[in-house]
């Protein structure tokens, strides 16, 4: 007998409709699966087999053929044991098939007959939503992360019996319950990166404040022990609260890369290691999986000692720092990731680390130092919006007992700017910050008096800016002014937005 | 008693068509002979057509029945069968593959159904 069980697969971050086709026939006892499946569905007959014989069902003496449509698209993960097993009972009558049809059924079947968690679930339902899918079944494991989704009975089952219940009879179980969104990320971050516990460091504190306002890129120089990383580290405990939409677009990606505990409750922050390589960092392998810029999406990537990133490996970066997205193309398929992430990087100025220090002398030549600060080029800077010194810390300073500024009372006023941002930005799609403004809304969004273009403009002849330089520059003045909750850019914003191009100006000259 | 193994199956494979006959199963062949080697005992019940492989031990010292059907012995039972299915034009039933296991001290059979599957 012939059964169908619907269920879902994905391509990059979109999911598309798969109908398992079950036909069990008399003759010798085969099981054969049809469709491209990978090597972890081929192995779903052992889980299947098992987790039916031991849940006291019967496993068919017949030949079994199952087929996953349509058959010219690649299937993997191990998310279609379920729909296998229920096609399985349906085709031998064992189960009542009248209802099988009206759910999308995904999940991974141990041994003996518990659902598994499964990876990439979270898009796989917003598509089949989309498309006017109304019901689900879904493994418990993955209940939280689909909490959200609107318009949809999901039901979230811990075992094959409890599923054959279901089928049977709607009335015993409750869908997950729908979650209503709660932006607030207080008390999400652990204390010790508390911008309280930086001692001195006030401009360095404040361009950091200016560059998550904004989602703005910055780049921190300075001797060893400045404080650079710890700085960055704190990033997070001032970072803006999550809309709805950035937490889908950031769960989504997490979903598929299995890095996702319950649903997102706060921005990432991704520091990979400077050994990294540049197919983990954009995104790849056979499957194109996502890579760690687009895990920092709506959040931070944190590259330490940016120097010491192999060449090849930060230029790969360049494209998307502009796009917000990066295209893999493999053999199997090629998928656009979202990658809007803010770039948070430190280095050292030379060598030896004490290049532009106020107290400490530079021991390295002027050619050691070239060669260091060349390791950077010139494009990957031009993309970074905010470079700023940091210095080491006054002896006064660290001594004092006072706590500075604590991160709560500044993410306060980052959050006042980005809501003005997203207000502005609404109309906008996928766009939620300055950073992320385009050449429209630079124009619409950046107007200058005369005085403030006067000094740009004296600036961009002196300091010899590119576009790109200049488009950065109205952007980080535009959110200068949107911390001082001011409608339009006067010129001290514009003077303090050019005051972070240290770079062009001292090292680059 | 161990003259040779030839007799020390047949009377392995005696014991297992009795308790077959005994749990209702209708003997279609013993000893049947194909190209790819020998089925011990083609049965019927229930519409399904049943090979069995008998294998018989009196110690478990060269290890037990169960493990000496090797995955070449399987192939070779599934090739058989499918010769055995040819030759009598009954392509299409249902077949299902059973080892039965006797220990020859006591006399004891351990039937395993749907032991082999391709």
């Amino acid at each position: 007998m012939l059964s169908k069980v619907y269920s879902y697969g994905l391509k990059g971050l979109e999911g598309y409709p798969i109908e398992i086709e079950v036909d069990i026939h008399h003759g010798m006892p085969t099981y054969d699966i049809v469709g491209l499946a990978d090597a972890a569905i081929k192995e779903s007959k052992e889980r299947v087999r098992s987790a039916l014989k031991n849940n006291g069902f019967q496993y068919p003496v017949a030949a079994t053929v199952v087929n996953l449509a349509p058959a010219d698209t690649k299937k993997e993960g191990s998310c279609y044991d379920l729909p296998i097993a229920v096609g399985i009972l349906a085709a031998t009558s064992q189960l009542a098939s009248t209802t099988v049809k009206d759910y999308i059924i995904l999940g991974e079947l141990s041994l003996n007959g518990e659902l598994r968690k499964i990876n990439g679930i979270l898009p796989m339902l917003i598509s089949a939503r989309q498309q006017g899918a109304t019901k689900a079944i879904v493994p418990l494991g993955n209940a939280e992360e689909l909490q959200y989704i609107e318009g949809m009975q999901i039901y979230a089952l811990s075992n094959l019996v409890e599923v054959t219940q279901l089928l049977g009879n709607t009335e015993k179980y409750q869908p997950v319950a729908l979650k209503h969104w709660n932006s607030s990320t207080d008390n999400v971050y652990s204390a010790d990166c508390d911008m309280k516990y930086i001692k001195g460091q006030f401009a360095a504190k404040r361009a950091m404040e200016i560059a998550v306002a904004g989602g703005h890129n910055i780049l921190l120089i300075g001797p060893p022990g400045a404080g650079k990383t710890m700085l960055a580290r704190a990033v997070p405990s001032i970072m803006p609260d999550l809309t709805f939409d950035e937490a889908l677009e950031i769960a989504k990606i997490h979903s598929i890369a299995g890095t996702l505990d319950g649903f997102v409750d706060r921005r990432p922050f991704r520091s990979p290691h400077h050994t990294a390589s540049a197919v983990s960092l954009t995104g790849g392998g056979s499957k194109s999986r996502p890579g760690e810029i687009s895990l920092a999406h709506n959040g931070v990537l944190f590259l330490d000692e940016l120097p010491e990133y192999p060449r090849h490996t930060l230029e790969t970066l360049r494209q998307p720092l502009e796009d917000g997205v990066i295209t893999v193309a493999r053999s199997a398929l090629t998928v656009t990731y979202p990658a809007n992430f803010m770039l948070v990087a430190s280095m050292n100025p030379c060598p030896c680390g004490n290049y532009g220090s106020s107290t400490q002398v530079c021991k390295c030549s002027a050619s050691q130092i070239h060669n260091y600060l060349s390791k950077l080029s010139g494009p990957l800077l031009d993309r970074i919006d905010l470079h700023v010194e940091v210095d080491s810390v006054d002896y006064k300073d660290l001594q004092t007992e006072q706590l500075s500024e604590s991160s709560d009372t500044v993410r306060q006023r980052v959050n006042v700017a980005r809501s003005i941002q997203t207000q502005r930005l609404k109309d906008v799609a996928h766009i939620h910050c300055n950073a992320h403004m385009g050449n429209a809304e630079i124009k619409k969004y950046c107007k200058l008096d005369n005085r403030s273009s006067q000094l740009l403009e004296d600036s961009f002849r002196k300091l010899n800016l590119s576009a790109r330089a200049y488009n950065r520059i109205l952007k980080v003045a535009r959110t200068i002014a949107d911390l001082d909750q001011q409608q339009d850019i006067s010129v001290q914003h514009i003077a303090e937005a050019l005051q972070y191009r240290s770079l062009d100006r001292k090292y680059r000259a | 008693m161990r003259q040779n193994n030839r007799a020390v199956g047949n009377y392995g494979e005696n014991i297992v068509a009795k308790y077959l006959k005994k749990h209702r199963y209708k003997i279609l062949e013993r000893n049947y002979n194909t190209p790819y080697g020998e089925i011990d005992i083609v049965a019927y019940k229930k519409g399904i057509t049943v090979f069995v492989e008998v294998k018989s031990r009196s110690s478990d010292v060269y290890g037990t029945g169960r493990e000496a059907v090797t995955a070449t012995k399987q192939r070779h039972l599934v090739r058989s069968a499918e010769y055995y299915l040819v030759a009598n034009n009954s392509y299409g039933v249902a077949v299902r593959f059973d080892v039965a296991e006797v220990n020859l001290l006591d006399q004891s059979v351990t039937y395993i159904e749907d032991a082999v599957r391709m």
